[in-house]
């Protein structure tokens, strides 16, 4: 937000003056303070807090002067509208202007008769916001997970807002009370029995290649794959233990996802799955010279050598990701994979309780630059 | 939980009057319950405990507020929760505020549509509650095998006693993005949305104050006047990716204090020691490694092993003589797996590799006449000694500086094997008090001469 002024104390007005458009001299006075008739705080944008109130105002026939000021909260000025709802089609609003060093702002309406408009006036207003945060349980089974969503309305603003009518989306708005300084978490939704996959994943990118060296046990990550609708959060997982209680799996922060949309929320370690990589043979070939017998392209033969072991008395499917980047070409790959990209392949592998499977992957890389064109030996976007 | 102290913990909860909540059509005080049960579920490997209390709680008609505080504790307020166990479709948990102008203080609205007397959960997150496992190892005269005693350790720094609750302990890397102390710590429990920083006040958390077990002991002397005391049970469940530890009965472990409880006892555990030469790892000393197998045929097995120190001795003779041999932190041992203790350096096994003749071989020329390449070719005699009076199983390890490289003369009947491009494992097995010696020939190629095979 731009321009957002601070000051103290609190208090908040709305002064009517009313100008005479037929007369030279000016005539002013005070019309009505009007209180507001209701208001809504719109937290779509979580960060930014939208405040609409509405207000009943007393307008004489001519051009009215709105003086709004506030003080001890912080106003987007810039933000700040007033929309007639009454008599649109009558009502004009002709200027805003802006005092010097005021938290202020003075509207000129043209009403073209004595009347009562109600109107909305909405603007930005800080240090009020909304986070989200969701608590998940799982079954014993780990099929489908109960999800409570809760808002955690956050107030510094320097304002109280008594029964509010608070709009997380344009669905079901309900009413809260919330004052300067309070933190509330409110119960938004609750959805029942979402499926759930469990997926483990071992990235040869991020994982060590050979745990038995790593001095803590290393563990594959763990994490539920669910197609819901959600909004950036926090989310704290549980499973239901079959003993009437329940067992935290861990946390992890939900990304916005739209409906229809896939989202991962991590649980933890899998350290029952053993995953160890080692390269079994390197060589160079096809050396191509320049006329110093430096060598300025070669292609490389690799073979890599991947144990997967699962300790677990149940089978699981591991996601198992291998990046090979630049211009490459396979001789003999054990397993069946999916290109993610052009370098990433990605293996589904089944494996059955206490079960280890080994993939090989023989492989060329092709045309390896020594020199000056070397950054061209990966793909870049 | 126990009872509340004078100067230390107020961690109440009552149902009140608020005056500072705006009028509602019905308030009523709601008679305070004690509490029915409490468990504690600790993580090892996050300084996390979620704790489940149990109450039962009346409920009139309309709106009822239920107040929690935690000061002088390490709770999460963020992890707060309330849940109604029975009689949920007449009971909603509207909110959870915190005021105000407080700190360490979270206010619910329950609306219930009739009076009622229900059983409740509060749950919430503690840290300051740890546990650790760690392993007492007793190798035989023989040292072929060991009875293995593992143990776990429960301290409590988090402020609070729980008294007479139920302990779980949780085997497993859980995710975690904040720190529970963190969040405990916080002015305002989600922070403030703005970005002023408001200055967080160091609690004084660690307050020594010794809380007597008083209110438990003449429960325990009840006990043993009852029945002679047995070791605790403990029974262990796998769920998702962790194993969960619960301790038999209830447990009472007061701020401060730590409680050892033994997790398991397995006889005749078959170990086997290997004694490794490896100079990138272990310089140019000989360490020995006790290695043993999680396995039901070991006695060992029925779960994982969390990881924990261990300390090993040997039986000296039959009348409980022992010998310190070493301790190693160990990992986390999954079921099937073996482990391997590193118990430190030894002289009792020698190992002594020496290059006995060097030769450099088909240098070859660039076209200006300078050396491009050639073979270098070394002899190896490795010396074995095995002076410990038990057969020894030796591995010579040797980690080498490229991929372009060929074995050859080679006079180890014995196992060999290239473990990956850059790296080869002797394995030999030595009876007591024996030396044995092998050699090989490892021609390394420089320069050009790699490309040209």
């Amino acid at each position: 937000m731009a321009a957002i002024k601070y000051y103290k104390p609190i208090s908040w007005c709305i002064i009517i003056l009313f100008s005479s458009i037929i007369t030279l001299h000016a005539r002013t006075s005070l019309v009505s303070l009007p209180s507001r008739q209701d208001v809504a705080i719109r937290l779509e944008n979580l960060k930014t807090t939208l405040v609409q109130e509405k207000r009943i105002l007393t307008l004489k026939k001519g051009i009215n002067k709105i003086n709004f000021s506030w003080q001890s909260v912080m106003i987007d000025p810039e933000s700040i509208t007033l929309q007639p709802l009454s008599n649109p089609e009558a009502i004009s609003i002709l200027s805003l202007s802006y005092p010097p060093s005021e938290a202020a702002l003075v509207w000129d309406i043209y009403s073209p008769e004595d009347l009562e408009e109600e109107v909305i006036i909405s603007y930005l207003l800080a240090n009020i916001d909304g986070i989200v945060t969701y608590k998940a349980v799982a079954d014993p089974a780990e099929q489908a997970i109960d999800l409570k969503s809760f808002l955690v309305l956050r107030n510094f603003s320097g304002e109280n807002f008594e029964k509010v009518t608070t709009f997380l989306n344009d669905k079901n708005p309900f009413i809260t009370t919330t004052r300067h300084l309070e933190t509330k978490r409110i119960l938004v939704s609750q959805k029942q029995n979402i499926p759930i996959q469990k997926t483990y994943t071992w990235d040869a990118l991020k994982m060590p290649h050979d745990p038995e060296k790593s001095k803590t046990a290393v563990g594959v990550p763990t994490s539920y794959e669910l197609t819901t609708a959600l909004l950036k959060g926090k989310v704290r997982l549980f499973q239901d233990d079959g003993q009437g209680s329940t067992l935290f799996l861990g946390e992890d922060m939900a990304r916005f996802t739209p409906k229809g949309d896939t989202s991962n929320l991590r649980i933890g370690d899998s350290r029952d799955i053993v995953v160890t990589q080692h390269r079994i043979d390197t060589k160079r070939t096809n050396l191509r010279r320049n006329t110093k017998e430096n060598i300025q392209v070669y292609d490389e033969i690799i073979k890599d050598q991947i144990v997967m072991e699962n300790l677990k008395d149940s089978p699981v499917t591991l996601s198992l990701i291998e990046t090979i980047p630049g211009q490459w070409e396979p001789f003999d790959i054990s397993m069946d994979y999916t290109l993610k990209d052009h370098k990433t392949l990605v293996f589904k592998v089944k494996l059955l309780a206490k079960e280890k499977k080994t993939l090989n992957m023989h492989y060329k890389i092709l045309n390896i630059f020594t020199q000056k064109f070397s950054r061209y030996n990966r793909v870049n976007h | 939980m126990g009872k509340k102290s004078a100067c230390l913990i107020l961690f109440a909860m009552v149902i009140s009057l608020l005056p500072v909540l705006p009028a509602v059509a019905k308030i009523d005080l709601v008679t305070l319950t004690d509490r029915e049960s409490v468990q504690t579920t600790i993580y090892n490997k996050a300084d996390l405990t979620l704790v489940r209390d149990k109450r039962v709680l009346k409920f009139v008609k309309g709106m009822n507020y239920l107040q929690f505080s935690w000061a002088n504790t390490k709770i999460d307020p963020t992890s707060l929760g309330l849940e109604i166990k029975n009689e949920s479709d007449r009971i909603d948990v509207v909110d959870i505020t915190y005021p105000p102008g407080t700190r360490d203080m979270g206010i619910w609205r329950i609306k219930a549509d009739q009076a009622c007397r229900v059983p409740l959960e509060i749950t919430y997150f503690t840290s300051g509650i740890s546990w650790k496992s760690y392993y007492i190892a007793l190798l035989s005269e023989d040292q072929e095998t060991c009875s293995l005693k593992g143990y776990v350790k429960v301290t409590n720094l988090s402020g609070e006693d729980y008294t007479n609750a139920q302990t779980r302990l949780v085997v497993g890397k859980i995710n975690i993005l904040d720190k529970i102390s963190h969040l405990a710590s916080l002015q305002y429990p989600y922070g403030r949305p703005e970005h002023i920083v408001a200055k967080s006040e160091m609690r004084n958390i660690y307050k020594k104050e010794m809380r007597k077990l008083d209110a438990v002991q003449p429960m325990m002397a009840m006990q043993s006047a009852m029945a002679a005391p047995k070791s605790k049970e403990i029974q262990k469940q796998g769920l998702s990716e962790y194993f969960l530890y619960t301790i038999e009965g209830t447990e009472t472990i007061p701020n401060g204090w730590t409680k050892r409880l033994l997790s398991f006892k397995a006889d005749r555990v078959k170990v086997n020691s290997i004694y490794k030469y490896e100079a990138d790892r272990f310089g140019d000393n000989v360490v020995r490694f006790l290695t043993f197998t999680n396995t039901l045929k070991n006695n060992l097995g029925q779960t994982p092993l969390p990881g924990g120190e261990i300390k090993v001795f040997h039986s000296i003779d039959k009348n409980g003589k022992l010998a310190f041999v070493g301790s190693d932190e160990t990992k986390y041992i999954p079921v099937e797996k073996k482990a391997e203790l590193n118990l430190g350096n030894t002289s009792n096994v020698k190992i002594i590799p020496k290059v006995m003749a060097y030769v450099k071989k088909n240098i070859i020329f660039d076209k200006k006449g300078n050396v491009s390449g050639f073979d270098e070719v070394k002899t190896y005699e490795i010396e074995l000694s095995n002076f410990t009076g038990m057969s020894a199983a030796i591995e010579y390890i040797k980690n080498l500086d490229t991929s372009y490289f060929n074995i050859s003369n080679m006079n180890h009947t014995g196992e060999f094997e290239k473990t990956d491009q850059d790296t080869i494992k002797f394995t030999i097995h030595l009876s007591p008090n024996s030396h044995q010696s092998i050699g090989f020939t490892l021609t390394t190629l420089r320069g050009e001469r790699r490309w040209q095979q």
